[in-house]
């Protein structure tokens, strides 16, 4: 089972990073004749676009209750991402320590924000668009929080199984799985996830950069600076 | 939809037209959705298979059938013809207005993003839609994308006590829709540049050909570097230091892709009409002695607000006007919705069109404006056209046409 998770994962994390890596290219592939040159991004610009992009203060002007699932979302994510790292590292560093509490909450705050997230675009809002693969996505990650919810409080894993397992990973000495059955399924969905993780997740944030850049510069166009 | 041409495979790369930012922008879309909210021609075909979101879906899968790993590693997939039809559709059934792009969760530059989008699909012989595709042939006989006679450009609506100098720092562009659509506008134009007192010039009416955003903006570039040359071209040669116009779209082309065609900067700098007038009433140059005690309300154009930033000067000039009570849309300055006239989809989907004039006109009535205050040839046209048959009626002026008739008459 060692060997077959382990050959899942280096080959879902290659993909993901292959997929990527072909994106960018085609991202930087020749630009078309006739493009205004880049401009050159300004300190104070990139400030504020990086609280555009922290915030997601581009959602929170067009929706600010949905906003509130948002970000919630996206910020117990980032608290959860940080903390798994230590399995991954050794020894762990300070954050990773440090974000112990924060991830007991953002455990809970995660799959409550899909929730929201879900009931506030399907039942309170009614939007006529609805992307199925965001729901697909949506209820992945569902069954990655309650499987790790129920690893943490009712079918504890053994952690140093897990985290000897996950080093092997990373240091290509692949060991044998833990046996617990909730850590399976979690790992796999996290490999399902990696493979169909959103195109946006590296584009938006240079696109609010430049969106940023854009809107100081309009001004300008035809007024004198 | 015309044939593709010769050579062009449907699993053909679709990211040669885009900039990078712009092949970044189709990742970026989360699909929240948001957007449909402000997009007018959502509101009008409840359609969301030609939302924002769902054509930027659609190209993505397009990029992602001949571009991605897969694609690299399988080699380039057929796409089906069908898809890239309602493609095709999609992004041209878009006024291009960008309401969708300011209000992305994003950022995502819609104002830009779609007309390459449309070119892309005229690279592959699947647009443009219906009379879209006479406009090249148009432009290259007459000048203009109506087809008409360049002798009927200024002749029935020019103001006959009115003469243009030869050479002058000051030039108008008339622009084609104002000239031929929209004729009470650019004569009102005329009539306030003349009271401004200073010389200005214009071309004859031969010479002073399309602008180029017709073609732009269906995705018909091939005669655009000429048009731009041969413009910039005939201004320079009069000496011109600022080109006045008052066609948001001209003005837009002009800013932001004359310089791209012309291969460097400007020899001459580019200004709404609204900024000159702006500009003579703070100088003391113009003054409107006669009071209109009126209730009026003020619509952004598309390319105006959003496209060029110019959202204050239009309100600057209109406070000259003594008793004048302005009224604001819901909806205004960036925010400005679409009357309907934007990206040529009115020569298409003419109902969808009407429709979003007559929201326009509605809102309008309901906040018991006397008059409404365009500043856009398209827009005027096409409003006008919205009101016939319409249970609703305001009287619809542009802006220069109302300045124009209140100067001078103390
Ligand atoms: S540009 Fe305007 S019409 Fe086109 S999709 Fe966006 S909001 Fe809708
Ligand atoms: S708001 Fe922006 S990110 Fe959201 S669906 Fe519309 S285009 Fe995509």
């Amino acid at each position: 089972m060692g060997l077959v998770l382990s050959v899942g994962f280096y080959t879902c994390f290659l993909f993901f990073v292959a997929g990527y890596l072909v994106r960018m290219v085609t991202w930087a592939q020749q630009a078309p004749p006739r493009v205004l040159p880049g401009k050159t991004l300004t300190l104070p610009v990139f400030l504020n676009a990086l609280v555009d992009i922290l915030l997601l203060r581009r959602l929170l002007r067009a929706n600010d209750v949905l906003w509130l699932g948002e970000w919630t979302f996206h910020a117990s994510l980032l608290i959860l991402f940080l903390r798994h790292l230590r399995y991954v590292l050794e020894p762990s560093p300070p954050f990773v320590y440090a974000m112990d509490i924060p991830a007991r909450v953002a455990a809970w705050l995660l799959p409550a924000s899909l929730i929201y997230i879900g009931a506030m675009k399907l039942v309170i809002e009614k939007k006529t668009y609805i992307s199925s693969y965001n729901f697909m996505l949506l209820g992945l990650m569902m069954v990655s929080c309650v499987s790790g919810l129920v690893m943490k409080y009712s079918l504890p894993a053994d952690m140093v199984d897990i985290k000897h397992f996950t080093m092997g990973l990373v240091t290509f000495h692949m060991g044998i799985s833990p046996e617990s059955i909730t850590f399976l399924f979690h790992f796999i969905i996290f490999l399902v996830l990696l493979v169909s993780l959103p195109t946006h997740m590296f584009a938006a944030p240079l696109t609010m950069i430049e969106a940023r850049q854009r809107e100081d510069e309009l001004p300008y166009l035809l007024h004198e600076k | 939809m015309s044939s593709p041409t010769c050579c062009m495979k449907n699993s053909d790369s679709f990211t040669k037209n885009l900039t990078p930012s712009q092949r970044i922008e189709i990742d970026a879309c989360t699909q929240c959705g948001e957007c449909l909210d402000c997009c007018p021609v959502q509101q009008v075909t409840k359609n969301p298979d030609i939302s924002p979101p769902e054509k930027i879906r659609m190209f993505r899968e397009f990029i992602m059938a001949t571009d991605s790993l897969k694609a690299k590693i399988l080699g380039a997939k057929e796409i089906d013809r069908k898809l890239l039809e309602d493609f095709t559709r999609a992004v041209f059934e878009c006024t291009t207005c960008g309401a969708c792009g300011q209000n992305c969760t994003v950022g995502i530059n819609t104002q830009r993003l779609w007309p390459m989008l449309r070119k892309e699909m005229v690279r592959r012989g699947l647009g443009p839609l219906g009379p879209q595709k006479e406009m090249p042939e148009a432009i290259g006989k007459t000048g203009n994308p109506y087809g008409k006679p360049a002798e009927e450009r200024y002749s029935p609506w020019f103001p006959e006590d009115i003469q243009v100098v030869e050479k002058a720092p000051v030039a108008y562009y008339a622009g084609c829709t104002g000239a031929y659509e929209a004729h009470p506008m650019v004569k009102g134009d005329v009539l306030v540049l003349h009271a401004i007192g200073e010389p200005f010039t214009m071309l004859p009416p031969e010479e002073e050909v399309c602008c180029g955003f017709p073609l732009f903006i269906t995705g018909q570039h091939d005669m655009l570097e000429g048009l731009v040359k041969r413009l910039v071209e005939a201004y320079q040669a009069r000496d011109v230091k600022t080109l006045v116009c008052s066609c948001p779209c001209c003005v837009n082309i002009m800013a932001r892709d004359w310089p791209l065609y012309y291969g460097r900067e400007l020899p001459f700098r580019i200004r709404h009409i609204t900024q000159a007038v702006a500009g003579a009433f703070a100088a003391g140059r113009l003054k409107i002695e006669r009071e209109l005690r009126e209730r009026i309300i003020y619509h952004d154009p598309c390319y105006l607000s959003r496209g060029v930033g110019i959202m204050e000067e239009p309100r600057d000039v209109l406070k000259n006007i003594p008793g004048i009570e302005l009224l604001e849309f819901d909806h205004n300055r960036l925010e400005s919705r679409c009357c309907g006239a934007g990206g040529a989809a009115r020569k298409v989907y003419h109902e969808n069109a009407v429709a979003m004039g007559r929201l326009t006109i509605d809102e309008a009535v309901r906040k018991k404006a006397d008059k409404l205050i365009l500043s856009c040839p398209a827009c005027y046209a096409k409003v006008h056209e919205a009101m016939q048959d319409h249970k609703t009626k305001i009287p619809i002026v542009d802006i220069m046409e109302l300045i124009s008739g209140l100067l001078g008459k103390g």
